[in-house]
């Protein structure tokens, strides 16, 4: 560790030595960054509640902290601080853990008031989300502080697939809750930092939240009321990111 | 714009390099567990036309000290001729301290719970519909006086469309008889459809009855 944050601090410094006469500017550009993608809310919950006591909990997501790569762009308004920003970005959020199914399968279990439950899982959540909005900088000599609102889609590639088996008296009954690849409305907003390294090249360190009512779930073979059911997944995310930004 | 291009295709390229990861697959089973234990089983009823007639049948299984069932009890169920009662569910898991009433969960489980009510003999095949409360299959004696009994359930679970459960019921007598009265309790996990068929059976008694 201590290592990391001493070469981070040459690399840092490095750059700002050769950078010292650089000062961001309104010129418009694009950028190109990855970092971490952190679920929240429902999305990142992985409990499945109690079936007696009301709590059936449909929309935990069973996501886990992965990365998001993408290619971010402002155009700046007439020289103003004001410019139209977008945002394309992929992110993967893992999948369901050995834990997680054997919570799906104590949950089904007790739901259905079975013999026993068992729950497999495969695919993870790997989804596009194109985001677009209003952004506002200010700047700072070298630096630049933007603010952006966004509005756009979250494009699913894969939810994980749960197959559930429940067995009373010996008689299975299967069903599954499958992998969507739909498309859904998505929200939020971001705050970066960003610091001119040269007269067209610049880092960015960015705070993102996307939020989305969710991508739809089919399900198959669900005939009673009765245990999760998840019809609609919903997507909240926190994404901290580093990246390189280009003038034009 | 080459600097774009280039930035592009590395990008596309860890997508697609991540994309292509494998994705392992998890298997879970949950370890067996009990079901609910029932020990004592009751149908009370009240004369709709006089609701301080009331009356009711039991049927209890008897158990030693490591809760195996070592006899049954069961009462007798004597109704009123020409008479409609209302009916509920009564049931118990004595082996638990305080004693546990399992029909107020099966009310919590009602969406894949369904109970039966069979008279004998029957002198005819009963219509069988997924609002019917009587067992397929059940013997027809013609040469037998029949029990006089027809049952019709009261209450609805929450299914999408609802589905009838039978924790209350309307019975209705005719002339004097005597028979017997089969009660099932269906237990059909993702299966009911207001029929016999799916599941099984929870709870299978009989009565000894008479309308008098």
């Amino acid at each position: 560790m201590k290592k990391i944050i001493t070469l981070s601090f040459l690399f840092f410094a490095t750059l700002f030595a050769f950078t010292a006469k650089a000062q961001v500017t309104h010129d418009s550009y694009w950028s190109v960054f990855g970092g971490a993608s952190v679920p929240t809310g429902q999305f990142a919950k992985s409990d499945y509640g109690n079936f007696l006591d009301g709590t059936i909990n449909n929309k935990a997501g069973f996501a886990k902290t992965g990365y998001t790569i993408g290619l971010d762009g402002a155009w700046y308004i007439h020289k103003s601080g004001w410019a139209f920003a977008a945002t394309i970005s992929y992110q993967d959020q893992g999948q369901l853990s050995a834990k997680d199914a054997h919570t799906l399968a104590a949950g089904y279990q007790d739901a259905f008031g079975v013999d026993t439950g068992a729950a497999s899982t495969k695919n993870r959540y790997r989804n596009l989300n194109v985001l677009v909005g209003p952004q506002y900088s200010f700047f700072f000599s070298k630096f630049a502080i933007d603010l952006r609102a966004n509005v756009g889609i979250v494009k699913s590639f894969s939810t994980p697939e749960m197959d559930i088996v429940i067995t009373d008296a010996n008689i299975p009954y299967p069903f599954a809750q499958l992998s969507s690849n739909k498309i859904g409305f998505a929200y939020g907003g971001s705050a970066d930092l960003r610091y001119q390294l040269g007269k067209k090249l610049g880092l960015v360190l960015k705070e993102n939240f996307v939020n989305s009512p969710g991508v739809a779930i089919t399900n198959t073979s669900r005939i009673n009321n009765a245990g999760r059911l998840d019809t609609k997944q919903s997507i909240s995310i926190a994404q901290t990111t580093l990246g390189l930004n280009f003038g034009f | 714009m080459i600097k774009l291009k280039h930035a592009v295709y590395a990008l596309l390229g860890t997508a697609l390099f991540y994309a292509g990861c494998s994705s392992k697959s998890e298997e879970a089973v949950q370890p067996n567990i009990a079901n609910e234990t029932i020990t004592q089983a009751s149908l009370k009823f009240t004369n709709q036309a006089n609701s301080a007639d009331t009356t009711s049948c039991t049927y209890t299984f008897l158990l030693d000290n490591n809760n195996n069932v070592t006899g049954v009890d069961s009462t007798q169920l004597t109704l009123k001729a020409n008479s409609k009662y209302n009916c509920v569910v009564y049931m118990l898991d004595q082996t638990q301290s305080p004693v546990f009433v399992v029909s107020n969960e099966i009310k919590q489980r009602e969406n894949y719970h369904l109970f039966f009510y069979q008279p004998t003999p029957i002198i005819s095949a009963p219509v069988i519909s997924n609002t019917s409360p009587y067992i397929p299959g059940t013997a027809v004696t013609p040469n037998l006086a029949p029990l006089n009994l027809s049952v019709v359930r009261t209450d609805l679970d929450t299914n999408n469309p609802p589905l009838q459960v039978g924790l209350t019921s309307v019975f209705t007598t005719g002339a004097a008889s005597s028979g017997k009265l089969r009660w099932v309790l269906r237990h059909q996990p993702n299966a009911k459809n207001g029929t016999y068929a799916p599941g099984s059976s929870d709870l299978d008694v009989n009565f000894v009855t008479v309308i008098q």
